[in-house]
């Protein structure tokens, strides 16, 4: 016997069913939030909806914070988050539904650090990134023979992976004032394979044009995320307000299931069920 | 005189017989015994979830079932139905900091404080303000709410352990009786629900027995596991008694005052004018742990397609902090037993020349003590859809200490499962016993794999041996339970080397079985009773055909 139980539906007092038909009787489940999970949540429905003719996914990107925000508003069905709900969106859930929200762990990702392929730099450590994205070094000159003035590359305040980052790596500090915001990790990419001196981040999925530095001398590969080596792994997960409907917690299943971690990791992050 | 003593001899012969015609020594001590030798054994490792020693346990048992010719229930046409699990455990450099004005001052983990829910979920890089919220409770039936007019957003609650107590109003709150509210992650789903960032349980001095700051170590040194699926949770940290002072330092009033305060029902809120960080360090891992689950299908046309689970969870602690030099909890009495008498029950009921109207779903559980992981898994993927399946019997943890003579039905009272077990036991001359006031109803019925039956609309029930006994008296049977959780509970000493009666085992199991077949044959579907909590769920089940 157990010490104690409490069960999911304590704050609930409704099981909320959110997803729609239209008039064709297709199931339509709507996904909205993290950036970082995008291309992980279109392939995920391609394939999904190849076998499930019946369901149609919606995937709709904009961050995290905007995730919760639909969850909230009951614009979405999941919510993609690459960060845990925060307090404030927890606080309103419960106002709303009598609910906290239930999390589902859907991939590992190496939150990876891009560089230039041009940039010098071989490795930074965690101290490095501190002081990098909070400003206090703005020249690479400190770490290599070449002066250039940094560039960070942030996301915007909605992502999940701006706060992640801020969070455990600048320790709660603020971003360095003249950090570059950009709204897609795929624009950051972008950004850093035409400037020499930028740096940034985002999910290990998005590196493949850039150089994606090793921290503390690891590189950000799914074994070394899978050893506790990596310093900045993380979880990728999909929100509901509380227990779904059939339809959304049979998708859910799927993905948690091993078609579905198959294809976690052909999009390049990391299956947490082999 | 004589005439009397005859026919109460003849009395006592005919009950004899009748008990014995019911309970026909069906199950087999030895087979008991060499099972529960085999689950209890250190070879086993205590039947952690996620470890080598449970899918030894596993493997011991999906062998027996497919002897037996049992028709595997579990994924893919075998006996397994493998759950995604994910665990998760804090290391000792994790650190509590207190941020005073002038000073800051770190707490050790496992010596100074407990995590609750170990994880990312509870890092805290910027200290935090803390305020103090009672007993962190919002019960509106009792029009009690510790967070009238208090904002917590962004900030950490402080809250005594327990929930309020009147000696002379035993309808507040339940008395002597805790209520859910007084659960920690009760507190906690209260405070995020307010906006709380994490949540500090200490000591209410009143309640001395709550807090065993040794047990509780052990208790909170194991790895926290889940499902994929977890509600919303934040920093959860149990403090040190010892350290109580320390949070009162600058605050308006002393611990000792508080506790004055809460003696005279005079709690209020207050800032403790105190900062708190959390720097936690975790392993993490994900694994795949495993339900057994096997089938025998009904023969009777109007019946085969319903179904009656019995289950049993086969899991235990695993390796922990040694206790006299044992590390191994074998958790023999928790739950090898129950699993060595599922066993026995497959076995009855698997034999070619057996056969019941309905069909029978054995499912061993993992994860029972991780949080009801396996029954809750095997609830939202049933074998069987939820609306076929007429009932669930548990089999989770037995006392073992002789012949005993009364039963107490757990979960009896809120479905016609307990009135068919009362039928049955007044047929074999056994007393039906309420629930003693330590085993209180609610709790010990959420506290087992029966209760996510419940809470997914079946009706459900554990049936455990009651305190009359042919050679003890009910006060020595109830003194030995009570040591029995004292001493033996949850901890290394729950071995083989404790004394066991396999002859109660054996007698429980012919209960058992005889009421298994029972619920296999009737006619009729047990109903929830109309005050039943779980009802509503049954008819939803029914609605939607799940």
């Amino acid at each position: 016997m157990i010490r104690i139980v409490l069960f999911w539906m304590l704050f609930s007092l409704t099981v909320v069913s959110c997803t729609q038909h239209i008039a064709s009787n297709k199931t339509i489940i709507r996904l909205k939030g993290s950036d970082t999970m995008l291309i992980l949540a279109q392939q995920l429905a391609d394939a999904y909806m190849t076998i499930n003719p019946e369901v149609s996914l919606q995937i709709e990107d904009g961050g995290t914070a905007t995730g919760f925000t639909a969850l909230i508003q009951g614009e979405t069905d999941i919510a993609m988050a690459s960060r845990l709900i925060n307090p404030q969106e927890a606080q309103q859930m419960a106002k709303k539904y009598k609910s906290i929200g239930l999390s589902y762990l859907v991939a590992g990702d190496a939150l990876s650090i891009y560089l230039n392929p041009a940039n010098q730099i071989k490795t930074l450590t965690m101290g490095d990134l501190d002081l990098i994205f909070s400003g206090q070094i703005d020249d690479w000159l400190v770490f290599t023979d070449f002066p250039g003035k940094i560039v960070p590359v942030i996301r915007p305040v909605t992502s999940g992976t701006f706060l992640y980052f801020k969070q455990h790596v600048l320790k709660g500090k603020d971003y360095a004032s003249y950090s570059r915001e950009m709204p897609t990790t795929r624009a950051v990419t972008q950004l850093i394979t035409r400037d020499k001196n930028a740096i940034g981040y985002g999910g290990f999925a998005y590196g493949d044009s850039v150089f994606r530095a090793p921290v503390n001398g690891v590189f950000p590969t799914p074994q070394n995320v899978r050893n506790d080596t990596y310093p900045l792994a993380r979880y990728l997960y999909f929100y509901t307000i509380d227990v779904p409907d059939q339809q959304v917690r049979r998708f859910i299943d799927w993905v948690i299931g091993p078609a579905g971690q198959r294809i976690v990791k052909q999009v390049g992050y990391i299956p947490l069920w082999d | 005189m004589l005439k009397i003593s005859l026919f109460s001899f003849i009395l006592i012969l005919l009950l004899h017989t009748t008990l014995w015609a019911q309970f026909q020594p069906q199950a087999n001590s030895d087979s008991l015994k060499k099972y529960l030798n085999f689950l209890g054994s250190d070879k086993l490792q205590g039947r952690g979830t996620g470890s080598p020693g449970l899918q030894k346990a596993a493997a011991f048992i999906s062998d027996h079932l497919h002897r037996w010719q049992l028709k595997p229930a579990g994924d893919n046409n075998t006996y397994f139905q493998h759950i995604p699990m994910h665990g998760s455990l804090p290391l000792p450099q994790s650190t509590l900091e207190l941020h005073f004005e002038k000073e800051r001052i770190y707490l050790n983990l496992s010596d100074d404080f407990l995590l609750i829910k170990t994880g990312v979920q509870t890092f805290i890089p910027k200290p935090v303000s803390l305020v103090f919220a009672g007993y962190g409770i919002v019960a509106p039936e009792y029009d009690y709410n510790d967070y009238l007019d208090l904002d917590v957003s962004n900030k950490i609650v402080v809250v005594l352990d327990g929930e309020p107590w009147y000696e002379d109003n035993k309808g507040f709150f339940k008395g002597n009786d805790q209520t859910l509210y007084a659960l920690a992650e009760s507190k906690i789903r209260t405070a995020i629900s307010r906006g709380a960032i994490g949540t500090v349980i200490i000591k209410n001095a009143t309640e001395q027995t709550a807090f065993n700051w040794q047990k509780k170590k052990i208790e909170y040194s194991f790895e926290d596991v889940s499902l994929p699926a977890q509600v919303t949770s934040h920093l959860g940290v149990l403090l040190n008694p010892d350290k109580n002072e320390l949070l009162f330092k600058n605050a308006p009033f002393s611990y000792q005052q508080l506790i004055q305060k809460e003696k005279e029902h005079k709690l209020v809120n207050f800032d403790l004018n105190l900062k708190m960080g959390f720097n936690g360090v975790f392993t993490h891992r994900q694994f795949k742990s495993q339900n057994v689950v096997a089938v025998k299908m009904g023969m009777d046309d109007s019946l085969h397609d319903s179904y009656v689970v019995i289950g049993a969870h086969y899991d235990h602690l695993g390796i922990g902090i040694p206790v006299n030099g044992d590390s191994i909890y074998n958790g023999v009495m928790d739950n090898a037993v129950g699993t060595a008498v599922l066993l026995e029950l497959a076995r009855l009921f698997s034999r070619n020349n057996y056969a019941a109207r309905r069909s029978v779903v054995f499912v061993f559980f993992c994860g029972e003590e991780k949080g009801l992981l396996g029954s809750s898994y095997y609830t939202d993927h049933p074998y069987a859809p939820l609306y076929k399946t007429i009932g669930m019997v548990n089999v989770d943890g037995l006392s073992a200490m002789g012949k005993f003579l009364s039963i107490i039905p757990l979960g009896g009272n809120y479905s016609g499962l307990g009135r068919i077990l009362e039928e049955l036991a007044a047929e074999n001359g056994l007393k039906v016993e309420q629930i003693p006031s330590n085993m209180v109803a609610d709790e010990s019925f959420n506290r087992s794999d029966q209760v996510s039956f419940a809470q997914s609309g079946i009706p459900s029930i554990l049936l455990l041996e009651g305190f009359l006994y042919e050679t003890l008296s009910r006060s020595q049977a109830l003194e030995k339970n009570r040591k029995w959780f004292e001493n033996i509970y949850h901890t290394p000493f729950d071995d083989l080397k404790q004394p066991l009666d396999y002859n109660a085992i054996r007698r429980y199991t012919d209960l058992l079985y005889a009421y298994c077949n029972r619920l296999l044959n009737i006619s009729e579907t047990p109903q929830w009773n109309e005050n039943a909590p779980f009802r509503y769920k049954f008819f939803q089940n029914k609605a939607e055909k799940r």
